[in-house]
C-alpha cells in the first residue's frame, strides 16, 4: 500500500477547487489542466502547510499567481465556446457561467471566491494580498454588471 | 440566486477521471515526471455562430482580423495602405461593416483580458497604489532640456530601464538625483532625497476622476508629463435616445506641470488623444503618444465626424485627425479600429501632427527616428503581425511603409532598427485544419518555432532564419547591435546568438542549453549579458523557483552561462514581464526587484537587491513588503550611495552600506 504524501492528499481533497478556479481565470479547460499541475507541483515543492485552513487558502494564492504568469506569456488567451467542450446534459444553461466569465479577470476571481468557495471579504483579501476594500470594490461593480448582464439576478 | 445558478453551472466543470488519477499518481510519487502536456486546440465548430463565434475569438487576441473565407497565403506580402480619400469613404467603410456584424454585444466583450488586467490592476481610487516607475532623465539629450537654476546632482542615480538610449519611456517613479517623483493613486509627490532623509516638498493632484487612472509619467528639467487614461469604459455604458447601449469614448489625457520650482508644481495645460492609451515615448521635448480609437457605438450621421473617427482635444476644441492623415490597411478583414499616434510638444501641451492607421495596436518599437506599431492577426495557416512604420522627427509624424512577418512579437524588445534595417523575433506557430465527414472540423497548432526576420527600411523582407528552435516558444530577445540573443523554452532553454552583420543571411553562432528560460535579458557591462529569469525541472521543464543568470557573451561564437543564482523563497516578480519594474545598473552593479514566495498567511513578499562580482550574484538585502497592495508598482531606486523603496505612496530611504533605515515619508 502507497501512503500519500501530502500535496496528493491535498489533490485529493482540493483539485475540483483548483480546478474551477483556474478555470474562471483563464476561461479553457486545457490551461486549466496544465495550471491544476502546476499548483500541486508547486505545493510539493513548498513544503506541507500548518493546517486545513491555510492549505485550502496557499493553494488559491498559488493558483491565481500561476494563473497570472500565463496570462503575460501568452499573447492571447483562448476562450473555447462553453457548450462544445463541457460535458453536460442536453439543455444545459451556462448563462451564469458565460455571465461571469466576461468580468474583467479581477472581478471574476473576487466573484469565484466569495459565491462559490464561500470566502467572506477579509479572507479574500487576506489570501491575495490585497486591501478590504479593494475586494469590496471589485465585487460592488461585478455585481453591478452581472445585473446588467443577468436580468432578474438575485444576490 | 445568482450563487446557487453560479455554484450548479460550476459543478459540471471537471477535470477528466483519467487525467486527474495520472495527476495523483505522478504526485505521490514526487512529482519529478510529471510531464508538461503539449496542449491542442481542438474545437468542434468554433465558428458555429457565424460571427458571434468570430467575436468570441477576437476577445481572444487584443486586435484580430478574422478570416471569414479560407485560403490564407503563406507568402509574406507586405500589407497595403491607402489613405483615405474623405471622411465619406471612412463612413461608408464602417457602416457596412456594421450593417454585417449586427452582434450588439461584441462591443461591450471585445477587450481581451490581458488588456483588462492592466487596466483592472492599476487600482482603483481606493486602492494604496498606482504608482510610475522611476528612472532619472535621460541626460544625453541635454540639448533640448532648459536649464534649472540648481544644478543637477553630481551624484550617480537610477534610470528606467528604457530600451533605446534617448528614447524615454513613461514610468511611475523618477529621480534627478536631487528629488523623488512619485506617482500614486492619482497624485505626484515631490520628494527631496538628502543621503537617504526624505521630505515630501509638494504632491501634484492630478485630478483623476472614478473612470480614470494614471500610472505613467515622464520627467524632464523644467516639466512633468503625466498620462491619464480611461477605463475600460465598455463596462460604463448608458443608453441613448433610442434606447441603444452607447459607450463614452477612450482616452489618454494629457498633463503638463511646470516643475521649475519643486516646492511649487504648477499645472500647465493638458490634452486629451481619442483612443485607449497603448504606449508613449519622449525624445527631448517630444511626446508621441500611441493609442488605441474603437468605433463601438452605431455609427449613423455622416455629418458628425467625431463619431467614427480620432480626435484630439485641447481647451475643450476637439479636432477630428484628417481624412489624408488616416491610412486604411488592408488584411482579410476590416475592422474599425485606428491605430493613432500623435506627436505633442510638451512645453505647451500643443499636438504638432496626427497620423492615424484604420488597425489595432499592440507592442510598440520607437527609436530616435522611427516609431514602429504592431498588430497581430490571424490567417488560416496561423498568427501574422503586420508592422507599420512612423517617421518621427520633432513632433511630427509621418506614415512610412508597413510590412508583415511570421508569428507574433513577445513585446517592444523582439523589435530593433540597427544600420537602416529592421529585425523581429517572433514565436511562429502554424495552424492546420482536419475536416470530419459530418461537416466537423479540428483546428491543430503545430509545435512552436522561433523564428528572426530581417525587413529593409521599406518594411520588405531581406533576411530570415526560421525554425531556430522546435517546438519552443520566444521566451526573452535583446538586439545588440550585430548579434541578437534571444532564449526560446520548453524543457530547457537555449539561449542563441544569431549574427546579423550580413541582414541578408542570419546566422547561429551559438545555442546555449541550460534549464529553465530568461524573461529578461540585459546587458551588463563588458561582455556580459544577466538574465532575469526561471529555474526549471530539466526532465519534465516544469518551472521552479526564479533565477539570475549571467552569460559570457565575449565571444558570441561561445556563450556560456558563468553564474547563476536560484531563489529558493521567490516564484513570481512583476520583473519577469515589466521591464521597468526591476532595478538593473552594471555601472552601480546593482540589481533589484519585487518577489513573491508562496507561503501563507505570511506571505513572502520581498525586495531584493543583489551585486555581482567575480564569485558570482550575491544577496545584498532583502526588504520584506508588509503593505498590501498592488505590488506591480513596487520600485527600487538609488542615488549616490543610498536606495530608496517605494511602495505605494511611501519611499524608505536606505543605506547601501548596510541597508539601516534613514527615513522614510508619505505623499
Amino acid at each position: 500500500m502507497v501512503t500519500e504524501n501530502f500535496a496528493a492528499k491535498a489533490f485529493e481533497k482540493h483539485s475540483d477547487m483548483v480546478y474551477r478556479l483556474a478555470f474562471a481565470r483563464v476561461k479553457n479547460k486545457s490551461d486549466a489542466d496544465d495550471i491544476l499541475q502546476e499548483v500541486f507541483l508547486r505545493y510539493l515543492k513548498n513544503g506541507e502547510a500548518t493546517d486545513a485552513e491555510h492549505e485550502k487558502a496557499l493553494l488559491i494564492r498559488i493558483t491565481i499567481n500561476c494563473t497570472k504568469s500565463l496570462f503575460k506569456r501568452l499573447n492571447r488567451l483562448k476562450t473555447e465556446e462553453l457548450y462544445e467542450t463541457i460535458p453536460a446534459p442536453e439543455n444545459t444553461s451556462f448563462k451564469t457561467l458565460e455571465a461571469v466569465l466576461k468580468l474583467p479577470v479581477k472581478y471574476r476571481t473576487a466573484v469565484h471566491l466569495h459565491y462559490y468557495c464561500g470566502f467572506g471579504i477579509e479572507e479574500i483579501a487576506e489570501i491575495t494580498s490585497t486591501k478590504a476594500s479593494t475586494v469590496k470594490s471589485h465585487l460592488f461593480r461585478a455585481r453591478k454588471l452581472l445585473k446588467e448582464e443577468l436580468e432578474g439576478v438575485e444576490f | 440566486m445568482f450563487k446557487d445558478d453560479y455554484t450548479k453551472e460550476m459543478e459540471h466543470i471537471k477535470l477528466d477521471e483519467q487525467l486527474k488519477a495520472e495527476i495523483f499518481s505522478e504526485l505521490n510519487a514526487g512529482g519529478e515526471n510529471m510531464e508538461r502536456k503539449k496542449k491542442q486546440i481542438n474545437s468542434r465548430n468554433i465558428w458555429r455562430i457565424g460571427f458571434a463565434a468570430c467575436a468570441a475569438l477576437a476577445i481572444v487576441l487584443s486586435v484580430m482580423f478574422i478570416p471569414k473565407s479560407g485560403g490564407g497565403s503563406t507568402v509574406i506580402n507586405t500589407a497595403v495602405n491607402t489613405t483615405a480619400s474623405s471622411y465619406n469613404e471612412i463612413f461608408n467603410m464602417i457602416t457596412k461593416y456594421q450593417d454585417e456584424n449586427k452582434y450588439e454585444l461584441y462591443y461591450r466583450h471585445s477587450s481581451d483580458d490581458m488588456a483588462l488586467i492592466d487596466f483592472m490592476d492599476a487600482g482603483a481610487p481606493q486602492e494604496g497604489a498606482t504608482n510610475s516607475n522611476t528612472g532619472s532623465a535621460a541626460s544625453n539629450t541635454a540639448t533640448l532640456y532648459s536649464n534649472k537654476t540648481e544644478a543637477s546632482s553630481k551624484e550617480d542615480f537610477s534610470e528606467t530601464n528604457i530600451q533605446v538610449e534617448g528614447v524615454e519611456e513613461s514610468d511611475i517613479v523618477r529621480t534627478d538625483g536631487k528629488y523623488i517623483y512619485a506617482m500614486s493613486n492619482g497624485k505626484i509627490g515631490i520628494i527631496s532625497a538628502d543621503k537617504g532623509n526624505l521630505e515630501t516638498v509638494s504632491t501634484i493632484n492630478l485630478q483623476i476622476t472614478d473612470t480614470e487612472y494614471c500610472n505613467d509619467f515622464y520627467l524632464t528639467d523644467d516639466y512633468i508629463v503625466a498620462i491619464a487614461q480611461s477605463r475600460n469604459l465598455y463596462y460604463y455604458y448608458s443608453y441613448n435616445s433610442e434606447g441603444k447601449p452607447e459607450i463614452a469614448d477612450s482616452y489618454a489625457r494629457i498633463i503638463i506641470i511646470d516643475i521649475t520650482n519643486p516646492a511649487e508644481p504648477k499645472k500647465v495645460t493638458e490634452t486629451k488623444q481619442s483612443g485607449a492609451y497603448t504606449d508613449s515615448r519622449l525624445i527631448g521635448k517630444h511626446l508621441y503618444l500611441i493609442s488605441e480609437h474603437r468605433i463601438v457605438n452605431s455609427v449613423s450621421d455622416i455629418e458628425n465626424p467625431q463619431s467614427y473617427v480620432p480626435y484630439v482635444t485641447q481647451d475643450n476644441q476637439s479636432t477630428t485627425v484628417p481624412a489624408s492623415c488616416i491610412r486604411i490597411c488592408e488584411t482579410n478583414n476590416f475592422n474599425p479600429i485606428y491605430t493613432v499616434v500623435g506627436g505633442y510638444d510638451i512645453t505647451n501641451g500643443n499636438m504638432l501632427s496626427v497620423q492615424s492607421l484604420l488597425g489595432g495596436s499592440s507592442t510598440v518599437y520607437c527609436n530616435q527616428n522611427n516609431l514602429l506599431t504592431t498588430l497581430a492577426y490571424y490567417e488560416d495557416d496561423g498568427a501574422y503581425t503586420v508592422i507599420s512604420c512612423f517617421g518621427i522627427k520633432d513632433g511630427n509624424v509621418s506614415y512610412k511603409t508597413s510590412g508583415k512577418v511570421e508569428g507574433t512579437l513577445l513585446n517592444q524588445f523582439s523589435m530593433d532598427e540597427h544600420k537602416g534595417n529592421f529585425r523581429f523575433v517572433t514565436t511562429v506557430q502554424k495552424l492546420s485544419t482536419t475536416y470530419y465527414e459530418n461537416g466537423d472540423y479540428s483546428v491543430t497548432e503545430s509545435a512552436p518555432t522561433a523564428c528572426l526576420y530581417v525587413l529593409d527600411e521599406n518594411l520588405e523582407q531581406i533576411g530570415a532564419l526560421e525554425n531556430v528552435s522546435k517546438n519552443e516558444k520566444v521566451y526573452s530577445v535583446r538586439f545588440m547591435g550585430d548579434i541578437a540573443y534571444f532564449v526560446t523554452f520548453r524543457q530547457t532553454d537555449p539561449l542563441f546568438s544569431v549574427d546579423i552583420s550580413d541582414p541578408t543571411a542570419p546566422k547561429i553562432l551559438s545555442a546555449l542549453k541550460i534549464p529553465g528560460f530568461s524573461n529578461y535579458l540585459f546587458p551588463y557591462g563588458d561582455g556580459k549579458l544577466l538574465g532575469l529569469g526561471m529555474d526549471a525541472n530539466e526532465k519534465t521543464g516544469r518551472t521552479t523557483f526564479l533565477k539570475l543568470s549571467m552569460f559570457d557573451i565575449s565571444d558570441p561564437a561561445n556563450v556560456t552561462e558563468n553564474n547563476k543564482l536560484i531563489l529558493e523563497n521567490a516564484q513570481y516578480s512583476p520583473a519577469l514581464y515589466n521591464h521597468k519594474a526591476s532595478l538593473i545598473d552594471s555601472d552601480k552593479n546593482l540589481i533589484g526587484f519585487f518577489a513573491d514566495g508562496y507561503s501563507y498567511p505570511n506571505a513572502s513578499l520581498n525586495y531584493m537587491i543583489f551585486n555581482f562580482t567575480d564569485e558570482g550574484f550575491n544577496k545584498l538585502y532583502e526588504i520584506p513588503i508588509k503593505i498590501k497592495g498592488n505590488y506591480e508598482n513596487i520600485r527600487g531606486l538609488f542615488i549616490g550611495d543610498y536606495f530608496y523603496l517605494l511602495t505605494y505612496n511611501i519611499v524608505t530611504g536606505y543605506s547601501l552600506e548596510d541597508f539601516s533605515v534613514i527615513s522614510d515619508t508619505t505623499f
